[in-house]
C-alpha cells in the first residue's frame, strides 16, 4: 500500500509540473444567447448519463445473490470517484488533446487547464469544458459496466487499482482513436455515434479479460437466485432514461439529430425487448422481468453506435437483431463458453455493441452521414469494412491490455477472494456492511 | 414419529431434497437461518486486524417421518449434505406426539 501511495504522489507531482510547460491557448468566440439551447441540452444529458452509473449498480446488484449487493454498490461508487479524478487529471487530455501521431492526445488540458466555460471553439457547439464534463460521464459508465462481469470474485482493492490504470491505458486511448481524432478516425472509414466501440465493446472485452483472469466463482454460490428483481428493474429504468441523454446528447447540440437519436433509441429498445420476450417464451415457456430488461438493454446497446446515422426503419432491424443476437450470445456465454461472466456483460454489451457497430456499417443513411460514409446497402463497402476492422481492433486492444494490467496487479496484491470468503460474501468480508438482514 | 431437524449448507439443499425424494420422503419445511457451531464462526484478516464472522448462513430442514424411516433419512442427509469440511452442520431428532392433516383432521 505504501508503494502505491508513493507512486501516486510522484504521478500527481509530475503531472502538476508538466502543466507548467504547456502554454495557455487563447480560445475562440464568446458564448452568446443563441448557444443557450445547446448548452442546456448537453448539461441535461450530462446529468442523464451520470445517473446511468449508479443505475447500472442497481441493475447488476438486483441480479446478484444477497451477499453481494453492497459489494457492487461499493465498487461502483469508488469507480465513479476514480474515473472522475483520472479524467480530470489526465484522461481527458489524453483522449481529446491535440493528436500526437494518431496514438494519443497531448497534455494541453492536464488538470483542466485551457478549458473554457464561456467561449466556444470554431466549429464546436458548446464550450470545451462542458464537452469534457459530458465525456466524463461516458468514462464513468464504461467502467461501471465492466464491474458486472467479474463481481463476486475480484477484490475491491484490486478492481479499484485496475480501473485507475485502465482509465489511462485503455479508456483514454480508445476514446482518442475513435472520437479524439486518433488512429481510427485517421485511417479508417468508421462511425461511432455514442460509443458502440469505445463504451460497450471496450467495457465488455475488459470484463471478459477480468473473467478469464479471475476464473469462475465457486460452484457453491453460482446457483443462487437473483436477490432483488425490483432493484434490477429500477436500475434498468435509470439506464433506459439515461440512454436518452447518452444517445440524444452525442450530437452535442439541441437539434434534429438529437430528436432522431432519441426516437431510434426508444424504437430499438422496444423491438429488442419484445424480440427477447418472444424468444424466451418460445424457448422456456415463460417470460420474466430480468429477461425483458436484458432485452431492452441489448436494444439500447445495439442502437448506440448508429443513433445519429439511421432512421426509425433501420432502428427496427437493429433492435430485432440486437434482441436476437444478445439472447443467443447470453445462452452461449452461460452454457458453452466455460466462462463465468456473472451478469452477461459480454453477452449483452459485447455482442450488442458488435452488432450495432456492424449494423451502422450496413444501414448508415446517405442523408445523415458525410459523403463516403454510406452504409453497405447503399453500395459503399468502405464503412462496412471500416466498422469490422474497428470492432476487431477494439476487441484485441482492450482484451490484451486489460489482461496485462490485471496480471501485473496480481503480482502486487491479492486479486480474487478464496472460496470461504466468496461463500460468506464480499459484503461482510470486504465491507463489513451487509445490504440485508436475513 | 420423529422430527429430524437438520442444519445444512445452503448449497447442499437441492441434492439433499433430491436424495430424500428418491426415498419417497417429500414433506419438509425449509427455513433460512444463521448461527454458529462449535468452532464459533470463521476468522478473517484485514489490514488492521482480525475479525470473526460468527453468524453463518445455513438452511434448516424439518422433516417428520415414521420411526422406521428415521435411520434412512438420517443417513441420507448425512451422505448428501457432507463436504468433509468444518461447517457441514448438525442433525437433531426429537419425538413427535401427533401429526394432524389440517384439511381432513386425520391423525
Amino acid at each position: 500500500m505504501r508503494t502505491i501511495i508513493k507512486v501516486g504522489v510522484c504521478l500527481a507531482l509530475s503531472i502538476a509540473f508538466l502543466t507548467l510547460l504547456v502554454p495557455n491557448v487563447a480560445a475562440d468566440r464568446m458564448v452568446n444567447i443563441e448557444d443557450a439551447g445547446n448548452i442546456s441540452w448537453i448539461l441535461i444529458c450530462t446529468a442523464l448519463v451520470f445517473i446511468m452509473t449508479p443505475g447500472v449498480a442497481l441493475f447488476y446488484g438486483g441480479m446478484l445473490r444477497k451477499q453481494s449487493m453492497t459489494s457492487i454498490m461499493a465498487q461502483t461508487t469508488i469507480v465513479i470517484g476514480i474515473m472522475t479524478v483520472s479524467w480530470v487529471l489526465i484522461g481527458y487530455t489524453l483522449a481529446f488533446g491535440t493528436d500526437i501521431h494518431g496514438i494519443i492526445g497531448n497534455l494541453e488540458y492536464v488538470l483542466m487547464r485551457n478549458l473554457s466555460y464561456d467561449t466556444i471553439a470554431d466549429g464546436a457547439t458548446i464550450p470545451n469544458m462542458e464537452f469534457m464534463l459530458f465525456q466524463m460521464m461516458f468514462a464513468l459508465i464504461t467502467a461501471g459496466i465492466v464491474l458486472g462481469a467479474c463481481i463476486e470474485r475480484v477484490r475491491f482493492n484490486a478492481i479499484a487499482m485496475f480501473i485507475a490504470v485502465w482509465s489511462v491505458l485503455v479508456y483514454a486511448p480508445m476514446a482518442h482513436w475513435v472520437w479524439g481524432g486518433g488512429l481510427f478516425a485517421q485511417y479508417l472509414t468508421v462511425l461511432d455515434f455514442a460509443g458502440g466501440t469505445v463504451v460497450h465493446i471496450c467495457a465488455a472485452t475488459t470484463g471478459l479479460a477480468l473473467v478469464l483472469f479471475a476464473g469462475k466463482r465457486s460452484e457453491r454460490i453460482m446457483k443462487d437466485r437473483p436477490n432483488n428483481v425490483p432493484m434490477a428493474f429500477l436500475g434498468c429504468a435509470l439506464l433506459w432514461m439515461g440512454w436518452f441523454g447518452f444517445n440524444g446528447g452525442s450530437g452535442l447540440a439541441a437539434n434534429g439529430i438529437a430528436i432522431n437519436a432519441i426516437v431510434v433509441t426508444q424504437i430499438s429498445a422496444a423491438f429488442a425487448m419484445i424480440t427477447w420476450a418472444i424468444i424466451q417464451y418460445m424457448h422456456v415457456g415463460r417470460v420474466n422481468v430480468l429477461g425483458m430488461i436484458a432485452g431492452a438493454v441489448a436494444g439500447l446497446v445495439a442502437i448506440t453506435p448508429a443513433a445519429g446515422y439511421v432512421g426509425p426503419t433501420e432502428a427496427i432491424v437493429i433492435g430485432i437483431g440486437g434482441g436476437l443476437l444478445c439472447y443467443v450470445g447470453v445462452i452461449f456465454m452461460r452454457k458453452k463458453s466455460g466462462l463465468d461472466d456473472a451478469l452477461d456483460v459480454f453477452g449483452v454489451h459485447g455482442i450488442g455493441g458488435i452488432w450495432g457497430s456492424i449494423a451502422t456499417g450496413i444501414f448508415a443513411l446517405p442523408a445523415m452521414v458525410p459523403a463516403g460514409y454510406e452504409g453497405l446497402i447503399y453500395g459503399n463497402t468502405d464503412l462496412f469494412l471500416g466498422q469490422i476492422v474497428a470492432v476487431i481492433s477494439t476487441l484485441v486492444f482492450c482484451f490484451v491490455v486489460s489482461y496485462l494490467i490485471i496480471w501485473v496487479i496480481s503480482k502486487l496484491m491479492k486479486v480474487t477472494m478464496d472460496e470461504t470468503e466468496e461463500i460468506i460474501g464480499a459484503d461482510i468480508i470486504e465491507h463489513g456492511e451487509p445490504s440485508y438482514r436475513i | 414419529m420423529k422430527m429430524i431437524i437438520a442444519i445444512i449448507r445452503p448449497e447442499k439443499l437441492q441434492c439433499v431434497k433430491d436424495a430424500l425424494k428418491a426415498l419417497n420422503i417429500n414433506g419438509m419445511t425449509i427455513t433460512d437461518v444463521r448461527g454458529r457451531g462449535t468452532q464459533s464462526g470463521l476468522k478473517f484478516t484485514t489490514r488492521v486486524g482480525e475479525f470473526v464472522v460468527d453468524e453463518i448462513e445455513k438452511i434448516k430442514l424439518e422433516i417428520v417421518v415414521n420411526d422406521d424411516q428415521e435411520n434412512a433419512v438420517i443417513s441420507t442427509i448425512q451422505k448428501y449434505a457432507s463436504t468433509d469440511h468444518i461447517g457441514d452442520g448438525r442433525m437433531f431428532v426429537v419425538p413427535v406426539e401427533k401429526s394432524i392433516r389440517i384439511r381432513t383432521g386425520d391423525v
